[in-house]
């Protein structure tokens, strides 16, 4: 079920409404089922690749728990296998499996392995690493095993954050299922806003943005370099708007029921550094790796430049491939990587004390981040290389599509959310002034609903981040 | 229920009464506005569900609304004439403008272009029956396209303010700085002015388009009731393949089959001239691949008029 549709608003409104009507012994079946009946709407027999990891995680869990010394390690190796092996089955296969024929073809050989017809569950790369951070803090003893089936269930599959994240960490999420949540009208109100906020990023942004970008993508050997820069730097805005929608939009529903998440962005695209960005970028994702790859490879506490540069460089040609079965994904993460080590090479991680040198680097990152974004968007490497190179000709006429609508409402869209990230982030203060009451409020609000109904893409598709 | 709970949801509801006043309030103004419009694709659809009376009518996509030159028609023929065509829309978009136009006037001649891959299905063609949503309510016909043109259409339709979605920027130009093409001075033709000479054939071939031979029933069904409804209205009708660049034989002969049995089945004139020799190929006739500039418009139009001058008459 797609947040941005109208079954989801019925669904919504439904669930949170029986959550709080109910008592609270019998809410975790509630969201368990909501939840169950949300992931089927997508494609109904994936439940049982879930089920399966779930089943699996939550024995490794209580086994690791009650176990000592070699035994321990061992049930952590074999959930990890079992999560990861559904990963490369379901999301790998094909691509190892492409790549071998196309090896095996310069040899004049033949593939003999068959390629699987089948769809990637939807967010399968969300949930498995939700599993997977439940498994390895309960090995580490920072998280008591969940007795309760259902409750561990409901933590793999909680419907707002199960098919695109937040990727929680059982620390964060899990007690909140045992607590007892009463209705707060401040707490429901601000998740209602944040999903407003949400709705409004998604349908009048992304969605917007998306019209022209996929017009230019789609044919990007026929455009311009001009044209071809327009539509990846209105990409960077597509991705980030639609991402970070699916966020709010997640965050603003747990938090309708009184459960808090983890916040996933923080204004990337003003970040001074590639390392900032990637703390400010779909952060439960960055912390996640830091946490489970980046640290226990050494971290930034190692003896040698080399191995700090190797441990940046895996965590990020790893993020690539979560990311995405293609090469474009690895390269993505790969020039990512290779931005953090120039940077912590050049040592230009940290914010400059001239305001005018910020301003120089946020240009200056927000450009790079831009050239990463090529690899991500485009259906190939030579496509890819293609585009940037294109873009670095910067020739032609900038071609703005017919009609040109599309164009200049993203145009528009796009110069308010940077208006407001500012403000945001360097003048917060400025609210302060706006008055806050009831009227004002439903004022603000009412003017979000109109906004979205007269500028918003209805029916615009999926979420970016759904395909990962 | 608890005081707060209570509290809550009433000023939710007030929130809700609020929302719908205002979108009930932005929809009048909005529908003001939009009825103001001079010209562009909503002009040419609301000259047709308000009470035209045009003898000698145009329907199609942007190959109607291109080649046929109203004005120059008119002049030839001594009729009125207006060309409804609209850009990119289908035989979905012709069949209920015809239903609301043909209740209350009969005209002398309706001129129907099709394109040769007409009954090929596009999702689009769908989509695009969007155009029909500042007009909901005003015929069931017309409702029954909005709900083709996507899931929930009808429900997200009850909202005043969706129905003019998107629309502002398009309606402010056209009615302000309203434009010749495709408005009451040019009789709803829309000419461009350019020639692939100076601008190069450009393969204008989009890759993610399905070249598969795809039938679309509904639309095959969609063309036989809209030969129908005119016959049954006594009205006189010509089908018209309008010149192209180029043809793509391969791609489009089967649809062109089809057309041409549908044609001959239900008795209706098809004058295809897709391929015509005095037109292919002539780069100073085209725009680009796809659609003629005004000279060769005018070409064509003198051609048509010649050829309809009889059924004019008869």
């Amino acid at each position: 079920m797609l947040f941005n549709s109208i079954p989801f608003i019925f669904f919504f409104i439904a669930v949170s409404s029986l959550f709080y009507i109910l008592p609270h012994k019998l809410r975790w079946l509630l969201l368990l089922l909501a939840s169950c009946y949300f992931y089927m709407a997508f494609v109904p027999i994936y439940i049982l690749i879930l089920g399966f990891t779930i089943v699996i995680d939550y024995f490794a869990g209580l086994f690791i728990e009650r176990s000592a010394g070699h035994k321990r390690k061992l049930f952590l190796i074999a959930s990890l296998i079992a999560n990861i092996g559904v990963l490369c089955v379901f999301k790998y296969y094909n691509f190892i499996n492409d790549n071998i024929t196309a090896v095996l073809s310069k040899w004049g050989e033949s593939n003999p392995f068959p390629f699987l017809s089948i769809l990637l569950p939807i967010g399968l790369s969300f949930h498995t690493f939700q599993a997977m951070s439940y498994t390895i803090e309960v090995y580490r003893g920072k998280q008591a095993a969940e007795r309760h089936f259902g409750i561990y269930a409901l933590y793999v599959m909680f419907y707002p954050q199960l098919v695109a994240g937040p990727i929680e960490r059982p620390q964060n999420l899990l007690h909140q299922f045992h607590q007892k949540h009463y209705f707060d009208p401040a707490g429901v109100s601000e998740g209602l806003r944040q999903m407003l906020t949400g709705f409004l990023k998604k349908l009048v942004v992304a969605d917007r943005i998306a019209i022209y970008v996929d017009t230019i993508y789609n044919n990007a050997a026929n455009q311009s370099g001009k044209s071809l820069a327009c539509a990846t730097v209105f990409f960077a805005f597509q991705i980030y708007c639609d991402f970070s929608a699916y966020s709010d939009i997640a965050i603003g529903a747990a938090k309708v029921m009184g459960f808090d998440l983890m916040k996933n962005f923080n204004r990337p695209y003003l970040a001074t550094s590639i390392s900032e960005f990637w703390r400010r970028w779909h952060i439960s994702l960055s912390t996640w790796f830091k946490d489970y790859v980046y640290i226990p490879l050494g971290g930034s506490r190692v003896k040698s430049r080399i191995k700090l540069y190797r441990n940046l460089f895996l965590v990020f040609l790893i993020s690539g491939l979560w990311h995405g079965a293609n090469w474009t994904y690895v390269v993505w993460g790969i020039l990512n990587g290779l931005l953090l080590i120039a940077e912590s090479a050049l040592g230009i991680s940290s914010k400059a004390k001239n305001q005018v040198a910020n301003i120089f680097r946020i240009i200056v990152t927000f450009l790079l981040i831009c050239v990463t974004w090529v690899f991500f968007r485009a259906s190939s490497i030579g496509s890819a290389v293609f585009i940037v190179k294109k873009i670095f000709s910067f020739d032609g006429p900038l071609y703005v599509g017919n009609p040109k609508d599309h164009f200049f409402y993203g145009l528009a869209a796009i110069i308010f959310l940077v208006f407001f990230e500012v403000i945001n982030e360097f003048k917060p203060g400025v609210y302060k002034v706006l008055p806050n009451n009831f009227v004002s409020r439903c004022g603000y609000y009412m003017l979000l609903v109109v906004i979205i109904m007269l500028f918003g893409v209805f029916g615009g598709g999926q979420f970016i981040y759904f395909q990962f | 229920m608890s005081r707060k709970v209570r509290s809550f949801l009433f000023k939710i509801f007030i929130l809700g009464c609020m929302i719908v006043s205002a979108d009930f309030v932005a929809g009048l103004l909005l529908k003001k506005l939009f009825y103001k419009q001079r010209s562009g694709k909503y002009f040419i659809t609301s000259h047709a569900l308000t009470n035209p009376q045009e003898q000698v009518m145009i329907f199609g996509n942007s190959h109607a609304a291109q080649h046929f030159d109203a004005p120059l028609l008119q002049k030839e023929l001594g009729e009125s004439v207006f060309n409804f065509g609209n850009q990119g829309q289908s035989l979905f978009y012709v069949y209920p403008i015809l239903k609301v136009i043909l209740a209350s006037h009969k005209p002398k001649l309706i001129l129907l272009n099709v394109d040769y891959t007409e009954l090929r299905h596009e999702d689009a063609d769908y989509e695009r029956l969007s155009v029909f949503l500042p007009y909901y309510k005003i015929d069931p016909v017309i409702d029954s396209a909005i709900a083709m043109s996507g899931k929930n259409e009808q429900i997200k339709a009850m909202s005043a303010m969706y129905r003019f979605n998107s629309t502002i920027g398009y309606m402010l130009l056209n009615t302000f700085g309203h434009s010749y093409n495709k408005s009451m001075e040019s009789l709803g033709y829309d000419p461009f002015y350019d020639n692939i000479c100076k601008t190069g054939v450009v393969d204008d071939v989009n890759p993610s388009i399905s070249q598969r031979v795809n039938f679309d029933t509904l639309k095959m069904n969609c063309l036989m009731k809209i030969i129908r409804i005119i016959k049954a209205a006594d009205v006189k009708l010509l089908v018209t393949t309008t010149p192209l660049f180029e043809y793509n034989g391969a791609e489009a002969g089967l649809y062109r089959k089809k057309l041409i049995e549908i044609f001959k089945t239900l008795n209706v004139r098809y004058l295809d001239y897709g391929t015509d020799s005095d037109f292919s190929g002539k780069c100073d006739l085209f725009h680009d691949v796809s659609h003629m500039n005004a000279l060769g418009a005018d070409k064509w139009t003198t051609l048509c008029a010649d050829l309809i001058k009889k059924d004019i008459s008869r």
